[in-house]
């Protein structure tokens, strides 16, 4: 069945040319899978170190997500606004984090906020040790993930149509009212959705938080810090914690897509 | 009609591009060139071994090394890594690659004896091992997989056996370890970024940092782990004459002299009690 039309073929032709790429993408999942051992997984899942790991991940993710939020909005807000205008270049300066290599990111977090670092100096003098805690982990967290949280929300805020802001202040609404009343129920999908990038970004995290905070079990060793560890001495329990979180990115996945596309 | 018809060639063009491009990867893969997987202490010993290596042969040779944790290079191996060398700080990581199948045990030669120091940052002024307990001290340490980390633990635990210190002591000075790192250079790059007070490293990254801001304190004898540096070729190896080639160059006078010179020890000094200071 030879297509005749230059554009059923071009369709055709596209599925072919797709695949190779789909597949490629598909490989990792699929290598894990093939190289599990179901018999050790209660093993692997009760070797303190896991547990260990998944603690820190959970609480540092999360703290640094709430984080992310309470100081992005005020930022996604005032940057939604400034959409013409000198000020939109701005707009970069939370744009760079994004596509800036994290070990660059952890090794310039280091340079600035560590013992010598010139920010870190000025903390010393309080007794204050940034690097090798916890929250260094948060730190780099913030640092990766606020970033997207706010391209999402900005995103979002802009949904806004002009004419309806200016309809509640012109109902006598103050800046906060209109921001909690006509802004955020528009935005909140978008919200929602960098919130959840936000906290993706933070759980894959390994560069900059192996730099900037170094691994320390139970301290700074987050979960792909940990499989980094088990792959030298333990693969089945690597392969594990692995499997484990690209089941919650699956989960977050097919939330993520619930909330853009909430038809299907 | 228009958009379509510049579209046509640009895909035959970029997939032919691309084509040219792995065929000249492909060629620059296939030059002759050894591979040598080496653990990270030995970056400047081993790249000096190479460079008088390459003056004592005919023509010019390619040497390519992966300095790494032993670990991490063992399971890199372990997993099919192409390579024709591979240096390892002790003997487990060298057994992990035999055991994977692809080194012969009768192939395993002894490389040098090394022994470890306290490595701190300048103005710390540490005088003996005991210093490291301090509860002020921040201290890290290559991770308990890492060759020099298995020596560390090892010192550590030599040295508790001594009344004077006390049977604590290992835990004493584990408790200001706040970092465990994948290598022991990365332990090392902690110390002289004035990050970390201290840390347990080779005697010959001593010597190889000795023009930066750090101190070095030596450690008694009495207290050394035994610490041989292994190297093997891989079965599989791409030039295995070239591979034994530099194993033997790394045996020959000429080669002892650069491990010495670079702070190791022969390895007769291995066997016996090791000479003083």
């Amino acid at each position: 069945m030879t297509a005749s039309h230059p554009r059923t073929f071009w369709k055709e032709t596209a599925f072919w040319l797709a695949l190779p790429l789909l597949i490629f993408l598909v490989l990792p999942v699929l290598g894990l899978g093939a190289a599990l051992d179901w018999t050790k997984i209660g093993q692997a899942i009760a070797l303190p170190s896991v547990r260990s790991a998944v603690a820190v991940s959970l609480v540092t993710t999360t703290a640094a997500t709430l984080l992310s939020a309470v100081l992005g909005l005020p930022v996604a807000w005032w940057l939604a606004s400034r959409q013409r205008g000198p000020w939109r270049h701005l707009e970069a300066i939370v744009e760079f984090p994004i596509i800036l290599p994290p070990a660059v990111a952890g090794l310039g977090l280091l340079l600035a906020l560590g013992r010598n670092g010139f920010l870190g100096q000025w903390f010393e003098g309080f007794g204050w040790q940034i690097p090798f805690t916890t929250v260094a982990v948060v730190l780099a967290q913030i640092f990766v993930g606020a970033p997207l949280f706010i391209k999402h929300a900005i995103a979002g805020l802009r949904l806004v149509p002009g004419e309806l802001r200016e309809a509640a202040e012109v109902m006598g609404a103050s800046p906060l009212q209109s921001l909690r009343h006509v802004a955020l129920p528009i935005a909140a999908p978008a919200i929602a959705g960098g919130l959840v990038a936000c906290w993706a970004r933070a759980l894959g995290e390994f560069g900059a938080t192996l730099l900037f905070a170094g691994s320390f079990p139970g301290r700074t060793e987050t979960l792909p810090l940990a499989i980094y560890q088990l792959m030298e001495h333990d693969m089945q329990g690597a392969i594990i914690v692995s499997l484990l979180l690209l089941i919650v990115a699956l989960a977050v996945l097919a939330g993520l897509r619930m909330l853009w596309h909430p038809e299907t | 009609m228009q958009s379509a018809k510049w579209k046509w060639w640009v895909f035959p063009l970029v997939a032919g591009l691309l084509a040219a491009g792995c065929g000249k990867v492909v060629e620059r893969l296939s030059e002759p060139r050894l591979s040598i997987f080496a653990a990270a202490s030995l970056r400047e010993s081993l790249t000096e071994m190479a460079r008088k290596f390459e003056q004592s042969r005919q023509q010019p040779l390619p040497i390519e090394f992966q300095f790494l944790g032993s670990q991490q290079l063992a399971t890199q191996l372990g997993q099919g890594a192409p390579a024709d060398l591979f240096f390892s700080a002790n003997h487990s990581q060298m057994q992990r690659v035999i055991e994977a199948g692809r080194v012969a045990p009768g192939q395993v030669r002894k490389v040098a004896c090394n022994r470890l120091i306290i490595l701190s940052r300048a103005g710390l002024h540490l005088e003996e091992l005991r210093d490291l307990a301090h509860p002020k001290r921040t201290l890290v340490l290559a991770s308990p997989n890492v060759p020099a980390g298995r020596y560390a633990r090892q010192l550590l635990t030599n040295a508790s056996t001594l009344d004077r210190l006390g049977k604590d002591f290992r835990h004493r000075v584990e408790a200001q370890v706040v970092s465990f790192e994948p290598n022991v250079r990365a332990a090392t790059a902690r110390v002289r970024l004035g990050e970390a007070d201290a840390t347990l490293a080779y005697a010959t990254d001593g010597k190889a940092l000795s023009n930066e801001a750090v101190e070095i304190t030596n450690i008694p004898e009495a207290w050394q782990p035994k610490i041989i540096f292994y190297a093997a070729p891989l079965k599989d190896g791409r030039h295995p004459e070239l591979a034994r080639a530099f194993l033997d160059f790394c045996g020959s006078p000429e080669g002892r002299a650069i491990w010495i010179a670079a702070g190791f020890r022969s390895t007769e000094s291995c066997d016996g009690p090791l000479p003083p200071d």
